[in-house]
């Protein structure tokens, strides 16, 4: 489903709208007199309701002041100073994004998604996101009034937080002023290489790049912005107690299914990426031997049915017959008496070869379909039904990485001929390694590091004599020491581009 | 939420919101289409010939308007057999919603003769065939 921009006004806006540009000029910011996301173009919504898979390659941050109120009047009165958003990154699976059927071409607003594409490429697939703490209309500093709720927030309660697994994050949001977790939500930590799921609103955040024209030789600025959701994928090493097909099921068109088992029975309730709109469909079916196949594997047979949530929903229905590829086959147990043993249920609760290939873990596939909505269809286990849910995490490996700017621009002023220098900002991000740490700053000869032993530091690269258009190369590498001695390095390539302003018309 | 749907009615009952024709033939039923119950929950309602599915999903504000999503409290899906003016099913909660409850269901297609609009009205059910109400039905 597209989202609509037609309406001449969006103060009637409500947060079931599926209209996220309107919602993006009305919801407001914190800092001078309130803007709004979409004012001054610092926000630039490309596409609603993502679901992107990956690796968290940066954990939890939030500049919101430990210890301090957090109503909607602090927020926006008091803390004007911070926009409250927590920050995480995340490394994306790009072979999933580019398998859900038109992510590229369908549900985008007027812009180009080749922007993105482009930017996603330079930046090796690294997307910034952000769950933020208030998505309101209201000014509570002039006359109380905070508005209405349009965007899930952080501290938002029930149906207009941001889900974690599926639970309203309710404010359960830990912020510490210093210490290795600086933030915990719902006392959880992302560490780098957590596999996530997260879902929102795709954006190109104008704030840190040029957007007038975009300049896709940046690979910054495309973030999940605002965040609607995250889910932590479940560690299916570990062992499962008790688990069945109960869950959260990914199929692959972006969709999430809440799947429920009981005894023999299969219902499920499949939601399209936009809270159902495009479609919503209920399945019902039984666990039992396939009858045709040699092997006699079990298999799950049922019909569906879509029901109308959205106003052009999918009307569709049919029969559906889905085979499993579980972390081991239930077709192939052996009991003590060296006895094939077939339970007639799905023995999912062992734990997984995470050595393994992916498809051997929880996965569901159709094996028939008399309805090609489904054809060739696989559902991806999120997590069982429960809480805690253990996480995925890979084996500890010491690492640092560098954030900042890798490409510059330099403008010249007319008549200008050439530019001399060109400085930008850039810090470390760490796995592994306990501090104290020893951070060793080098960059391209002619280089000066303002702080070549701290975590950040501004460099000034020495361009003396580029001229406009042409575009030279620097590099910059740390090397960090931790407290047990390990030692990770990282480097940057830095491309530094000189270009001659126009004019200014008067 | 669907800006098109027409809320009726409320009480005791789910609330009809699609067409009604006076016939006992199963068929002059149309009752795809959402519907409201009265603990304000929002019910999508699909008909396929005597087969009746519905997805149930709780609300935080008036018809779910100002809820960016519906169902945190509760998600049920639903089966059910139409014969005459009765539907008889199984529903099962989701892990969309936090409630984790399932069982049995009677409805009654009925009339109410105040506001012209068709109700489903749950009816006893058999003893021990419940493992728990059905949230949204009274």
């Amino acid at each position: 489903m597209i989202p609509t921009n037609t309406s001449t006004s969006c103060d009637s806006i409500v947060a079931s709208s599926p209209d996220i540009r309107c919602k993006f000029s009305q919801v407001r910011k914190n800092n001078t007199n309130g803007p709004t996301l979409l004012d001054g173009g610092d926000l630039k919504p490309y596409k609603d309701n993502v679901v992107m898979f990956g690796n968290i390659s940066e954990d939890l941050s939030c500049s919101y002041p430990a210890g301090a109120n957090r109503s909607y009047r602090d927020f926006f009165c008091t803390f004007t100073d911070t926009d409250a958003d927590i920050n995480f990154n995340i490394h994306v699976d790009r072979i999933n994004l580019e398998a859900q059927p038109g992510f590229w071409t369908d549900g985008w607003l007027p812009v180009d998604p080749s922007q993105i594409r482009a930017k996603m490429d330079l930046n090796r697939n690294d997307v910034h996101c952000e769950p933020i703490m208030y998505g309101r209309t209201g000014d509570p500093c002039d006359n109380g009034d905070s508005g209405k709720i349009l965007l899930p927030g952080w501290m938002e309660n029930g149906a207009n937080s941001i889900l974690w697994n599926g639970t309203p994050v309710d404010g359960n949001v830990d912020i510490y002023a210093s210490g290795l977790f600086p933030v915990r939500i719902v006392n959880q930590t992302l560490p780098p290489g957590t596999r996530v799921r997260v879902t929102g609103a795709l954006v190109l955040d104008c704030g840190h790049i040029s957007c007038s024209p975009v300049d896709v030789s940046d690979p910054a600025g495309v973030e999940i912005h605002p965040v609607y959701s995250i889910d932590i994928l479940q560690d299916w090493s570990r062992p499962r107690p008790n688990a069945d097909l109960t869950g959260v099921w990914a199929p692959s068109d972006g969709a999430t299914d809440y799947v429920r088992q009981l005894g023999n029975t299969v219902w499920w309730l499949g939601l399209s990426r936009d809270q159902g709109r495009s479609f919503a469909n209920i399945f019902h079916g039984f666990i039992r031997y396939d009858e045709d196949s040699p092997s006699k594997r079990l298999i799950v047979v049922g019909d569906w049915a879509d029901v109308p949530m959205g106003e052009n929903g999918s009307m569709n229905s049919g029969q559906l017959r889905l085979g499993g590829s579980f972390c081991f086959d239930p077709a192939t147990v052996v009991g003590g008496n060296g006895v094939n043993i077939k339970p007639l249920t799905f023995k999912v609760d062992l734990p997984c070869d995470v050595s393994g290939p992916l498809p051997q873990w929880n996965i569901l596939k159709t094996g028939f379909t008399n309805n090609g909505m489904f054809g060739d269809y696989r559902w991806q286990k999120l997590y069982d039904q429960g809480w805690p849910i253990p996480q995925t995490v890979p084996p500890s490996a010491p690492s640092v990485t560098i954030r900042g700017d890798g490409a510059i621009t330099v403008p010249l002023d007319p008549g200008e001929p050439s530019a001399e220098s060109a400085v930008a900002e850039y810090r470390i991000v760490t796995q592994d390694l306990r501090p104290p740490l020893q951070i060793v700053w080098t960059a391209s000869s002619g280089s000066t590091i303002e702080n070549p032993n701290g975590a950040s530091t501004r460099i000034t690269f020495d361009i003396v004599g580029t001229r406009s258009g042409q575009t030279v190369r620097k590099g910059v590498v740390v090397h960090v020491t931790d407290a047990d001695n390990r030692t990770a390095q990282s480097q940057l390539g830095i491309s530094i581009r000189v270009i001659t302003q126009r004019p200014r018309e008067h | 939420m669907n800006p098109s749907i027409q809320q009726k009615t409320i009480g005791l009952f789910f609330v009809a919101l699609a067409c009604f024709a006076l016939s006992p033939a199963v068929r002059a039923y149309n009752l795809t289409g959402t519907w409201s119950a009265d603990d304000g929950g929002l019910y999508y309602v699909r008909q396929l010939n005597d087969i009746v599915w519905w997805v149930g999903m709780s609300t935080e504000s008036r018809m779910g308007l100002d809820d960016f999503r519906k169902g945190i409290a509760y998600t049920n899906v639903f089966r059910g057999r139409l014969t005459g003016d009765t539907i008889v099913g199984d529903w099962a909660d989701v892990p969309h919603g936090s409630n984790h409850l399932n069982g049995t269901l009677t409805l009654r297609i009925v009339t109410n003769p105040f506001l012209g609009a068709i109700v489903l009205q749950k009816q006893a059910e058999p003893p021990l065939a419940v493992s728990a109400h059905l949230p949204g039905i009274s």
